[in-house]
């Protein structure tokens, strides 16, 4: 048993492969990882390879004054296999997100861009019409649309409809850690969704990572509960586990709830007769 | 003007080169000069004058 | 022999098909799931779900109660037209059939309206045989505007119409297109459909999602039981439903079983229902798509729809006449569709909901706040 090994997924023992696709590219990594509040890059690299990922964000910044800071591109860059997808925070509605997509398409040279629009520097709840007025006009100039979203089941489909690649709906709010606390309305999402669904922010626990998807979730993306526990680097990679796991388990089919119904004294269904006609 | 303050330099023939009398030449930024972003493939030939509004902007950390 | 049609890839049940050897313990299972699908509407439908009839009713009564609470909508079928061009096997309608044939002029329409609404519906469902000469879609069309006028929700079950058309039944006020797929076998359904335009099977199937696409509000599907496998058009009828709701999420749909019952012809079942077996698939599919409105005519008996209003069953008729008009005659000058087995009226059907603890809901709908046409009357 390779327990020792960082960011590898379990094998599934029963069917076959299990990547998902997005935006026409394909992956096998479930996890994607953010690279914000880490305490430096070397640890921030660390935890992205043992978390085994194959999407990670970044933002973007203006270059400073004395630009002696850290260069996140560099290091990322040179890891084989990571597609990097910048998100838009910072900007305050759609023309500034639109603004930082195609800034962030300029220097990724990636098509990805996951819109993340919070007005509120407090609670940090995106914005649902800025962020679906965005999409809108980022799908159309082809970019690979992950909108970071309230967990609303309409609001979901409309941005499908407007040509989003995924649905990022958060399961509660960003460093929070509060975990699935939009389950119910998960569930709805996941019930008619057309495109991937992937959690993105309030996650705290590897287990919880499993919950979304066992629930039927196609990946989350998790970073403060990464950056911001005791050892970032093994944190990544129990969260990879988790995440194997709980895909594997959803694969698999949970057995059924207990409390089963229990049986009226007067049957409903009497009135049935045997006849045929 | 770069990234919103003024910036006294010599008249540059080039976008790299003010890239590298500040220092960055070599890494990776994007240049938006009077607000249209400048693909890398011209930075050497794009010159700047006086009054010239650059933006640069990076890649950091972000969820 | 015609070609078969090829079943779509979202409509073909293969995956499921071996859900008929279930076992009692995958019923339990798809009892005990939390977001069931074909996998568990395979287990509610096989021989091993009977000995849980009972614990799928109790599920059904409560599934029911949650999303429409202790309600029964009601709808009032009017016959427009018995004209009709297609062979199907198993219609009292068929154009071999021999049978006076009529269409109610816009005045005899009014009156059959009038009627209605004085019995108290809000809701109608206007249906004609296949597209004609003699009732066409612009009869049709102009139908819909005059019930419109009167009623609160408008329904057509008539023909497969292009998107253009059903963009124009909308905008005159129709919120409903019903159409049944019949069976969703294709060699049954070539079989059954002798001649005329409903054997294309592929066009019928699409005529639903171009409703939608038209703003058609709800849509409502069925199979007829006894023309198939009942099993496989279950899954069918699940996959189609599952498939619309996807694909059309501002629009609505429900689902109808009606069993074939002995009509003008006797055409008689290939795979026969029985009413345990119609029960449990009307608590398999309350199940299965909790929030669907769930729909039970006049077709079965009395005290079969006594038992399965509120037990998976949302929304019934009643008083019902399946020959062309009805309600204004004492004797009616066609013969009906189909064999109305529950004659009872408005008054004395609405009276056993109540004792039931079921209240008959006729209007849901104000066609006030409509947005074109359909002239809402406040």
């Amino acid at each position: 048993m390779k327990r020792e090994s960082g960011g590898e997924q379990m094998e599934f023992q029963g069917k076959g492969p299990d990547a998902w696709t997005v935006g026409g590219h394909r992956f096998s990594s479930r996890l994607l990882m953010g690279t914000g509040k880490f305490q430096d890059t070397e640890t921030m690299v660390g935890a992205v390879l043992a978390s085994g990922t194959q999407i990670v964000t970044v933002a973007l910044r203006r270059v400073g004054r004395n630009p002696r800071e850290d260069d996140m591109l560099g290091p990322l860059g040179e890891l084989k296999g990571i597609t990097l997808m910048p998100n838009t925070s910072g900007a305050r509605n759609a023309s500034e997100a639109i603004r930082a997509a195609r800034l962030g398409r300029e220097l990724c040279g990636s098509p990805f861009v996951k819109v993340e629009i919070h007005p509120n520097p407090h609670h940090l709840m995106p914005d649902p019409i800025e962020t679906f007025e965005a999409a809108k006009v980022l799908a159309a100039e082809g970019f690979v649309v992950m909108p970071y979203m309230p967990a609303d089941p309409v609001l979901a489909k409309r941005l499908e409809d407007v040509g989003c690649a995924s649905l990022m709906p958060l399961g509660s709010a960003i460093g929070s850690g509060r975990g699935l606390a939009t389950a119910e309305m998960l569930r709805l999402i996941l019930r008619d969704a057309r495109i991937p669904v992937i959690v993105d922010a309030g996650l705290r626990s590897p287990s919880e990572a499993a919950a979304a998807l066992e629930m039927g979730c196609d990946a989350v993306l998790v970073n403060s509960a990464v950056a911001a526990s005791g050892d970032p680097v093994a944190m990544a990679a129990a969260f990879a586990q988790a995440v194997g796991a709980g895909r594997n388990a959803h694969r698999a089919g949970l057995m059924p709830q207990g409390g089963g119904t229990a049986l009226a004294t007067s049957p409903l269904t009497a009135f049935l007769s045997v006849e045929g006609s | 003007m770069v990234n919103g303050e003024a910036y006294e330099a010599k008249p540059l023939e080039s976008v790299t080169a003010l890239l590298e009398e500040m220092g960055i030449g070599g890494r990776p930024v994007v240049v938006v000069l009077n607000g249209e972003v400048i693909p890398a493939a011209s930075w050497n030939a794009r010159g700047l004058r006086e009054g010239d509004r650059v933006e640069l902007f990076r890649l950091v950390g972000g969820g | 022999m015609t070609p078969q049609p090829r079943m779509p890839e979202w409509l073909d049940p293969s995956a499921w098909l071996d859900g008929k050897g279930s076992t009692s313990a995958d019923v339990e299972r798809a009892l005990g799931c939390d977001a069931p699908g074909p996998r568990e509407l395979a287990a509610l439908l096989s021989p091993a779900a009977h000995p849980f009839t009972e614990a799928m009713a109790q599920r059904a009564r409560a599934l029911t109660q949650r999303h429409f609470g202790r309600t029964i909508s009601m709808y009032a079928p009017l016959y427009l037209a018995n004209y009709c061009t297609n062979g199907c096997a198993y219609c009292g309608f068929a154009s071999d059939r021999v049978q006076p044939r009529r269409r109610l002029e816009p005045p005899e329409a009014e009156k059959e309206l009038a009627m209605l609404k004085e019995m108290g519906f809000e809701e109608v469902l206007l249906l004609t045989g296949e597209r004609t000469s003699h009732a066409g879609f612009d009869y049709l069309l102009e139908c819909v505007s005059l019930a419109a006028r009167r009623f609160h929700a408008v329904g057509v079950e008539a023909f497969p119409m292009t998107t253009r058309e059903y963009a124009l039944l909308a905008e005159a006020g129709c919120s409903g297109v019903t159409l049944y797929q019949e069976t969703y076998d294709p060699r049954q359904y070539d079989r059954l459909h002798r001649w005329g335009p409903k054997k294309d099977y592929l066009d019928r199937l699409d005529a639903p999602a171009r409703a939608m696409e038209a703003g058609i509000r709800t849509v409502g599907l069925g199979v007829l039981l006894g023309l198939s496998e009942p099993f496989f058009d279950a899954v069918c009828l699940l996959r189609h439903a599952a498939h619309l709701q996807r694909n059309h999420w501002k629009s609505g749909i429900t689902l109808s079983f009606p069993r074939l019952r002995p009509q003008a012809g006797n055409f008689s079942a290939t795979f026969p229902v029985d009413e345990a077996g119609l029960a449990r698939l009307v608590f398999a599919a309350r199940i299965v798509l909790p929030d669907v409105p769930l729909l039970l005519s006049t077709r079965e008996r009395p005290e079969f729809r006594d038992g399965m209003a509120g037990l998976g069953i949302s929304k019934m008729s009643a008083g019902s006449r399946t020959s062309v008009g009805g309600y204004g005659e004492a004797e009616p000058a066609t013969e009906g569709q189909f064999q109305v087995s529950d004659r009872r009226g408005v008054p004395e059907f609405c009276s056993m909901l109540r004792s039931r603890g079921l209240e008959p809901v006729f209007k849901n709908w104000d066609s006030v706040f409509r947005d074109a046409g359909g002239g809402g009357h406040g």
